[in-house]
């Protein structure tokens, strides 16, 4: 008989202490639902599969009974699983986005936006969302306490980077327990930049602003200038923001490698090996924050609206910034390419294209859009490092 | 929390225009330095 008592508890003995816990039990399925929706999404609607599809099936492997993907209390001893391991080596110290900024950087061509420099200002005024929504998350925390910190806000306003390293790595570093929810948020807003930035970008502008043309005369850029451009810029944002000058400096090291012309190799690598291998164990180790305890909550429901606001406020401040600027220039702009600071490089600037070429056949917005699209990386990335400095000169960190 | 927010805010947007302000800046200089100037290139009138 106790052989038999054995054999099942040996094979069933988490199903046995889940159904002794129905409240535990529907929790893990509704997670489950959750991973398969990611999956789904990844799979029949290519949205960022990359990265939702690891995180799809994360929230299913943490979300088994007694997972061994997860630390574990055995007894009075913690058995590590292999999910924590990684996600203490690589997501709690930041060091995954930034490794994969190092990719992302070699993939960017900064020369369009070094062709007009002044397309930056479009970027930063596009992080407006970012800091609207850390604002509108700090006044819900503030009227219903218990809810959101000031570092909650700051990690949930990040989402309106539309650049998941970045949101991963502010919410890495003040170590939020809502890190799930924002990555959630964060990718599939991205992939749903088509749908959300158009109507937004109508909303402000008028058809005779969309119909403005903007020729693109291409001037070469130096390779000096192409050096340089990665070097100064990590330099200038170290000094204003040294405490997250990784996250500036990861990226434009990555752009260097490309730039430089003598490291080739490297530069695939960069952008092909090690992108992939560490977006790979990023979305899968996200998923140890979706953990059903810390995921089922209404936080998640106010993150996911939280980021939606980011988006859209995001994409408004960079289309009336455009709309504030042709009142003193001659050259008017598009106002349409404001949207494209937002980042989420090169959907953003696609989407633009596409719309400039709905209201007039003529008119090629792409290299401005494009741009504007790779300044908004820029701006992202150093809006984080300027949330970050803020904030822990607020919190007493510093 | 509300005024440290807006603090973030506001801090956050003028510091993010003042360091995209710089870059433009050094970015916009080399660039001049990098292309000969219009004098060198046109042939010296007699």
């Amino acid at each position: 008989m106790d052989m038999i008592g054995r054999f099942f508890s040996a094979l069933f003995g988490s199903v046995i202490n889940m159904a002794a816990d129905p409240a535990s039990l529907a929790k893990m399925l509704v997670m489950w639902v959750i991973g398969g929706v990611l999956i789904y999404l990844a799979i029949k609607k290519d949205m960022e599969p990359a990265l939702l599809l690891p995180m799809g099936v994360g929230a299913i492997l943490v979300n088994l009974p007694m997972s061994g993907a997860l630390d574990q209390l055995v007894g009075n001893q913690v058995q590590r699983g292999a999910l924590s391991v990684l996600f203490d080596a690589g997501i709690e110290n930041e060091l995954f986005p930034l490794l994969l900024f190092i990719g992302i950087g070699a993939m960017i061509d900064f020369g369009p936006l070094l062709c007009n420099p002044k397309l930056l200002l479009f970027g930063a005024a596009a992080q407006f969302g970012i800091f609207l929504t850390i604002l509108l998350a700090a006044s819900i925390g503030h009227f219903f306490p218990g809810t959101f910190s000031i570092t909650d806000a700051a990690s949930a306003g990040m989402i309106g980077a539309a650049d998941g390293p970045t949101a991963i790595f502010v919410s890495g570093y003040y170590d939020t327990k809502y890190m799930g929810a924002i990555m959630v948020a964060a990718y599939s807003y991205m992939a749903l930049v088509p749908i959300i930035q158009p109507p937004c970008i109508r909303l402000v502008t008028t058809r005779k602003e969309r119909l403005i043309r903007m020729p693109y005369a291409k001037d070469k850029v130096s390779r000096r200038v192409r050096i340089l451009f990665p070097i100064i810029v990590t330099v200038i944002a170290g000094i204003v923001s040294p405490q997250s000058v990784t996250l500036v400096g990861f990226l434009m090291f990555g752009n260097l490698i490309r730039e430089c012309g003598v490291l080739d190799s490297l530069s695939q690598t960069a952008q092909g090996a090690l992108a992939n291998l560490i977006t790979i164990l990023l979305g899968i180790t996200v998923a140890v924050r979706m953990h059903a305890d810390e995921f089922l909550s209404i936080h998640t429901l106010l993150i996911m609206l939280l980021g939606l606001f980011a988006f859209v406020f995001d994409t408004i401040g960079g289309v009336l910034f455009a709309k504030f600027l042709n009142l003193f220039i001659k050259n008017k702009v598009n106002p349409m390419i404001g949207a494209c600071g937002i980042s989420a490089f090169p959907m953003s600037c696609r989407v633009v294209h596409k719309m400039g070429l709905a209201e007039d056949n003529q008119n090629y917005l792409l290299m401005h859009a494009a741009g504007v699209n790779v300044g908004g990386q820029v701006a992202s990335v150093i809006a984080g490092g300027l949330v970050i400095s803020f904030v822990d000169q607020i919190i007493g960190k510093v | 929390m509300i005024i440290q927010a807006l603090e973030v805010m506001l801090f956050g947007m003028l510091g993010i225009f003042i360091v995209m302000g710089v870059i433009i800046g050094v970015i916009s200089l080399l660039g001049k330095l990098g292309k000969p100037s219009k004098e060198r290139e046109e042939p010296p009138e007699d």
